[in-house]
């Protein structure tokens, strides 16, 4: 059993096509003759864009959680809310089932998964050659579960532009949304940039 | 598995090459290289080293995939057309749309997050169904249209970045934190919403990404005829 690499041929990343490997005798890359899509074997440049994306993803996440995401007014009383306080409030309202998905969306699922791509980029970096099927495993959860933090950004949306009932109450987002939803639109691209094929290389 | 083909020199010439190409797939998360094998109806074939998903066999799924399509579209138009949610605290009521929920980080100063939003929940979603339809529809009658493969990429690129489900998660989350203090309605928005995930999901599962490469190199006369007669562009 042999990889396509090691044959000298490359699938096309977007149909599949398996194509003889010219990639280095030319300059431009090649095209695919069924899609017409670029060539490439393994991802350009995947680790470095990768831990590009990582560290940047990170750092929005210290501001996401110094910030408020969102300001409530409640009969001309303002109040900032952050991430953590938002979830003590569901506790006190009784609602654990919301209280835990909240937390695991906006608390768990971040830090686990800036955790997994890290670990995934050493492991690839350092040629661990143990459990590759747990790892390409941990990818595809990773890759799967980090778009459902974005379900942050979007509940603070929702209640800004529902509550909006003028001197009775009043929501209105905070910077720290935006740094939330930068921190998740980066992590996804971090592990859009990761080849699992590097795993098995 | 593979060892005929692990031998560069095997390739004597360039037409045996891609003879012998079509028959093969690589496992797109490991890139192991299996050879094709005929699957019956329904069957799904995965990588023996990493067990994912390389190709299935769904015959005759146009017909359902475009039906669904379809459905799908006319559940966005509907999704837009009413309200969304309401509330009402103590008199005062306050209905919103799908896109509202943009606006208000728009009005507060943070378009960018509130273009993010909107490319997410809505633009992003009906360019994917658009896309489809784009494509389903003159291959449900063997033709085809201009830049067939192009939008198809472009489709698979952007559904990581359709975010409807997520969403309608989070209208479920907002209303539950809302529930104790004020009187709360879904709108007629909220379940066409809901259906038009529900068919964008059965839609995704009826044509898979292989399932449709297949169909339109078949538009094109099959994979082996474009290799022969096509030019490098
Ligand atoms: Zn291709
Ligand atoms: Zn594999």
């Amino acid at each position: 059993m042999k990889t396509a690499a090691e044959c000298g041929l490359v699938a096309c990343p977007a149909c599949g096509t398996i194509t003889r490997a010219f990639l280095q005798a030319t300059v431009q890359p090649p095209r695919c003759q069924l899609c017409f899509a670029r060539l490439h074997s393994r991802k350009p440049m995947s680790l470095q864009r990768s831990w590009a994306w990582l560290l940047a993803g990170i750092i929005a996440y210290i501001p996401a959680n110094l910030y408020p995401i969102m300001y409530t007014t409640v009969f001309g009383d303002s109040q900032p809310n952050t991430i953590f306080g938002g979830i003590l409030v569901l506790l006190e309202l009784e609602s654990y089932p919301v209280a835990l998905v909240v937390f695991v969306a906006s608390v768990v699922v971040p830090v686990l998964k800036f955790l997994a791509v890290a670990y995934l980029l050493i492991s690839i970096q350092r040629k661990f050659a143990h459990s590759r099927f747990d790892r390409t495993r941990l990818f595809r959860l990773t890759e799967f579960i980090g778009r459902w933090s974005m379900i942050d950004v979007f509940v603070v949306a929702i209640l800004a532009a529902l509550v909006q009932i003028r001197s009775v109450a009043l929501i209105e987002p905070g910077l720290g949304a935006t740094a939330f939803g930068a921190s998740v639109i980066f992590t996804m691209l971090a592990a859009l940039a990761l080849d699992p094929r590097l795993i098995w290389d | 598995m593979t060892s005929a083909y692990s031998d560069n020199a095997n390739f004597k010439t360039r037409r045996y090459a891609e003879t012998v190409l079509l028959s093969l797939v690589a496992c797109h998360e490991c890139d192991l290289l299996h050879e094709k094998l005929e699957l019956r109806q329904g069957e799904v074939a995965r990588c023996v080293r990493c067990n994912a998903f390389l190709y299935s066999n769904k015959p005759n799924s146009i017909d359902r995939a475009l039906a669904v399509t379809l459905a799908a579209l006319i559940m966005f138009v509907v999704a837009n057309a009413f309200p969304f949610l309401a509330i009402s605290v103590s008199g005062n009521s306050q209905s919103i749309s799908i896109v509202s929920a943009v606006f208000a980080l728009s009005d507060n100063g943070m378009w960018l997050l509130g273009l993010l939003c909107f490319s997410f929940i809505l633009f992003i979603p009906l360019l994917r169904v658009v896309g489809l339809l784009y494509i389903l529809l003159p291959l449900r009658f063997s033709s085809r249209l201009p830049g067939l493969e192009l939008v198809f990429r472009g489709i698979v690129t952007m559904s990581p970045w359709s975010m409807m489900e997520i969403y309608l998660l989070g209208a479920v989350v907002a209303l539950v934190k809302l529930a104790s203090m004020a009187n709360i309605e879904l709108g007629l928005s909220f379940w066409a919403f809901a259906l038009l995930n529900l068919l964008s999901a059965l839609a995704a599962q009826m044509v898979d990404t292989h399932t449709l490469w297949e169909f339109m190199s078949q538009s094109r006369g099959g994979r082996k005829s474009i290799i022969d007669g096509g030019s490098h562009r």
